[in-house]
């Protein structure tokens, strides 16, 4: 058995890499800067954890969401690898210097991009050796990606300052442009390659064109009934999640519950794990679910409402059918949905009309706490806020009024580019010829090489709904005597007491 | 009637239009000020004390506008009779269900997060299921139980066994439907936990009304295990109850402590000294060992304590009316919030 196999049993339990995974293994091992495109599911943590793990020294891993980083967090943890930790702005005093106390015991550190920054992080960094530094979801660095955060843009010259370890980018979607980009953001001259295509040959896709609000639910609830599940349904905001679970629980013969930012942190971890578990079929959903989620057995994404870009799509309905087995996904598109992602888009820019009065609010901000003035006193969201604040930082000597007009100009062009990208998605969606996934590969600079079947509707074929399975689903009244046997000793017992 | 409409109704009655409406609303909605927490002292309802916690200001509002409209308030916000005869059978849930979010609204918290995990983390053990996300992500919870399974060692499982047979002791002496909902809550190695709102599907009640009662049943568990040592339960409890104070009266506590005069305090906090004077109140009421004999001459404490009884009014106005004139607001405050706790009230029976 190969040394990696070895590692691999040790802290993971699996028999083996997939054969994709292999040579970005080695090359991580070799110490050679690397980027890899695979879709979403396929296994790049693995790729980067188990190097990890084997070499000297520590591994910064810079992720950028929080959820992302405590799932992976937990999935270590729950194999008893204890020499990973997490650094964010959302930790206590006490637990950030807890980390910062063992960094020469541990070998995973995952990292926000702001929390990377920091200079007197850098300075704790370069006490210890850092053998490798790895850029999880490394779209997000690129202007062309789509959820380019500045704070990103920081990584490289941390890099730098760390006397530049071995770097790794890791993405599920990244069109030509957007891997230039990283690769010229991230300072890797000539990284191994590793890009995989977009397409999901076992997920089926699906648009059906709908006039009214009526309709469109009437198509979701007919969708929803004939399909077992499990599923996942995208709404764009709380309030229509909730609206729609309900529709759903009172017109299926489904479990369905709601996921979103609204809900208390208990109540959301429940329903990740009852979905994972299978205590329910269809999960209705903001696009803050699903991140980091591993369910292979998803059968369909439905999306009530359509996403901004065609980057959004593929990694949303790329949760489908990880397991291999046939699965869908569906768009139901209404015209008029179109003013959902604009106002989103919108509302991640900074407000022309408002970068005088927030040049001035921001004036009065201590280092480091522009963003927070930001959100809280001009009532921006985070992103438009960070887009602020990084620009600050980037021209620091520029006066006043020229400043304002760089960033009409900057502000001007990420609404230009956003512009486009929504263009792109919206003739995905109103496409009445040709093959979808030729189309979807087509955006992300590829050529359909196989056509699976199924393979879309415009293709001719039909939604592949999986059979439904009689077994009865399970009746909740058991007395709570009962039930609290079952909690503490199992069914098992519970049933011989 | 929704339930948060009942509470509402309840507080307004409780308080027998001797304060403003919107003192029911802090009440309900568990405003931690000074005021406040000497009025869910005498007018005894702490168990109304943070019962709707997502209640907020405007719907308050237009709930109490429309009872006034329908004649349910009278003038004044006392609850007329035909909304004191509907409200009657929520009364008596609300005084059985062992909810106290004045005394326990932290510790409970705490109590619940260790208890879920404890439970959770055993049950996977004795199953033999090694891998779980824990259902709490409380990062000092996740530490206690992993201390004490520490402590435990190899008697971890005689631990279980006790901690299930407290518990069902416990659920026993509850309500049906609490013991119910603590059971659904708590999620096992084979059985995940219900969110709130499934039990209310599961038991056709209302969301709001369902987390009161299961913050009742975590707070009667509480009340059990302080009076239980030895036990599991009592174990899963912070050594040393710590007061409830607000953190600004905490500071000033500090302060008394060093031996510092109201003025002083005032003065050194950069605070009115009315502000200080709640605080006083506050801690008055909270602290037990805190005497406010070199504040209000003892005799002077009879006295508005007895005018109290005998009006049977907590009004400071016509408490101060009847008194002496050289009795101050401020003294009937003091007094009222040491004593506040020892005297009867003639319309509600005693827990
Ligand atoms: N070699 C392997 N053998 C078996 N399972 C694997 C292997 N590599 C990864 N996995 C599993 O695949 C799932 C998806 O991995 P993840 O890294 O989250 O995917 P991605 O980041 O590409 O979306 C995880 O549950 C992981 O444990
Ligand atoms: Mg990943
Ligand atoms: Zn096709």
């Amino acid at each position: 058995m190969s040394g990696k196999t070895e590692a691999l049993n040790k802290y993971f339990g699996f028999p083996s890499l997939h054969e994709y995974q292999e040579p970005i293994v080695d090359a991580l091992l070799a110490d050679t800067d690397t980027l890899t495109v695979l879709p979403t599911g396929s296994g790049k943590s693995i790729c980067f954890q188990l190097p990890a793990l084997m070499k000297s020294g520590l591994t910064i891993i810079v992720s950028p969401l929080l959820s992302l980083m405590d799932n992976q967090l937990q999935e270590l943890r729950a194999r008893h690898i204890k020499t990973a930790a997490a650094y964010n702005s959302f930790m206590s005093p006490e637990e950030k210097s807890r980390v910062l106390s063992r960094l020469s015991s541990l070998k995973l550190l995952y990292i926000s991009p702001e929390a990377l920054s920091l200079p007197f992080i850098v300075e704790r960094l370069k006490t210890v050796k850092v053998s490798m530094m790895v850029v999880d979801e490394a779209h997000c660095i690129s202007q062309w990606g789509h959820e380019f955060r500045t704070d990103y843009l920081k990584i490289g010259p941390v890099r730098q300052a760390l006397g530049r370890p071995c770097m790794a980018a890791f993405t599920a979607t990244a069109t030509p442009e957007v891997q230039l980009d990283i690769k010229k953001q991230l300072q890797m001259e000539a990284p191994a390659e590793y890009i995989h295509s977009v397409d999901r040959a076992n997920i089926a896709l699906f648009v059906q064109r709908c006039t009214s609000e009526r309709e469109k639910k009437k198509e979701m609830i007919q969708l929803v009934q004939k399909a077992p599940g499990p599923g996942l349904v995208y709404v764009s905001s709380r309030k229509r999640c909730e609206e729609l679970k309900a529709l759903l629980q009172e017109e299926t013969s489904h479990r369905v519950e709601a996921y979103h930012g609204g809900l208390e942190n208990e109540a959301r971890l429940m329903i990740q794990q009852q979905f994972l578990h299978g205590d329910l079929d269809v999960v209705v959903c903001t696009n803050s679910f699903g991140m980091g989620l591993n369910k292979a057995d998803v059968e369909f994404v439905l999306h009530y409402h359509f996403p901004k870009d065609a980057e959004s799509y593929i990694q949303e309905i790329g949760r489908a059918g990880r397991d291999g087995r046939q699965a869908w996904a569906a768009v139901l598109y209404m015209e008029e949905d179109i003013i959902i992602p604009q106002m989103l888009m919108e509302a991640e820019l900074p407000p022309v009309n408002e970068l005088g009065s927030a040049l001035e609010t921001a004036s009065g901000s201590r280092r480091g706490e522009i963003t927070d003035d930001l959100i809280n006193s001009m009532g921006w969201t985070e992103t438009a806020a960070r887009f602020l604040a990084y620009y600050l930082e980037k021209y620091p000597e520029k006066p006043g009024a020229e400043l304002r007009e760089e960033l009409e100009k900057q502000v001007q062009q990420r609404w230009f580019e956003k512009q486009k990208k929504l263009k792109v998605m919206i003739q995905w969606l109103e496409n009445s010829e040709a093959c979808r996934r030729r189309l979807l590969l087509q955006v992300f600079g590829e050529a359909l090489r196989k056509r699976p079947e199924p393979c879309c509707d415009m293709c001719g074929h039909r939604l592949p709904f999986r059979e439904h399975q009689g077994a009865e689903k399970e009746k909740e009244t058991a007395p709570w005597e009962t039930r609290l046997q079952e909690l503490f000793f199992g069914r098992e017992r519970a049933k011989h007491e | 009637m929704l339930f948060q409409e009942a509470m509402i109704l309840i507080a307004l009655k409780r308080l027998r239009g001797e304060r403003t409406d919107a003192s029911a609303y802090h009440l309900l909605s568990g405003k931690r000020s000074s005021q406040t927490i000497t009025d869910a002292k005498w007018f005894q309802s702490k168990d109304l004390f943070g019962a709707l916690p997502a209640l907020d200001k405007p719907q308050f509002e237009s709930i109490t506008s429309s009872f006034y409209q329908r004649g349910w308030l009278e003038a004044g916000g006392v609850p007329g009779a035909e909304a004191s005869a509907a409200i009657e059978p929520r009364e008596k849930i609300v005084e059985e269900a062992g909810f106290d979010g004045w005394t326990y609204r932290d510790t409970g918290r705490q109590f619940w997060r260790r208890i879920a995990l404890l439970i959770q983390t055993l049950s996977h053990l004795y199953q033999q299921k090694k891998q779980f996300v824990p259902i709490i992500q409380d990062v000092a919870a996740q530490q206690w139980v992993k201390r004490k399974l520490g402590a435990w060692g190899p008697e971890k499982y005689t631990v279980m066994t006790r901690l299930y047979e407290e518990m069902t002791d416990c659920l026993h002496e509850l309500k049906e439907v609490q013991a119910f909902i603590f059971a659904y809550r708590l999620t096992g190695a084979e059985t995940l936990g219900k969110t709130t709102e499934q039990i209310a599907r599961l038991q056709g009640m209302e969301k709001a009304e369902i987390e009161y009662l299961f913050q009742g049943t975590v707070h009667a568990l509480i009340k059990k295990a302080e009076t239980h040592p030895g036990t599991v339960l009592h174990e899963c409890l912070d050594a040393g109850g710590n007061p409830q104070l607000t953190v600004t009266a905490e500071k000033t506590l500090d302060f008394i402590n060093k031996g510092l005069s109201l003025e002083g305090i005032a003065h050194a906090r950069r605070l009115k000294e009315s502000t200080i004077e709640d605080h006083f109140v506050e801690i008055a009421g909270e602290i037990e060992g805190f005497s406010i004999d070199d504040l209000v001459p003892p005799e002077q404490q009879e006295a508005i304590r007895r005018t109290a009884a005998s009006l049977d009014t907590f009004k400071l106005k016509a408490l101060k009316e009847q008194l002496d004139s050289d009795v101050t607001y401020f003294a009937i405050r003091l007094a009222l919030a040491k004593g506040g706790e020892k005297g009867e009230r003639k319309n509600r029976s005693a827990e």
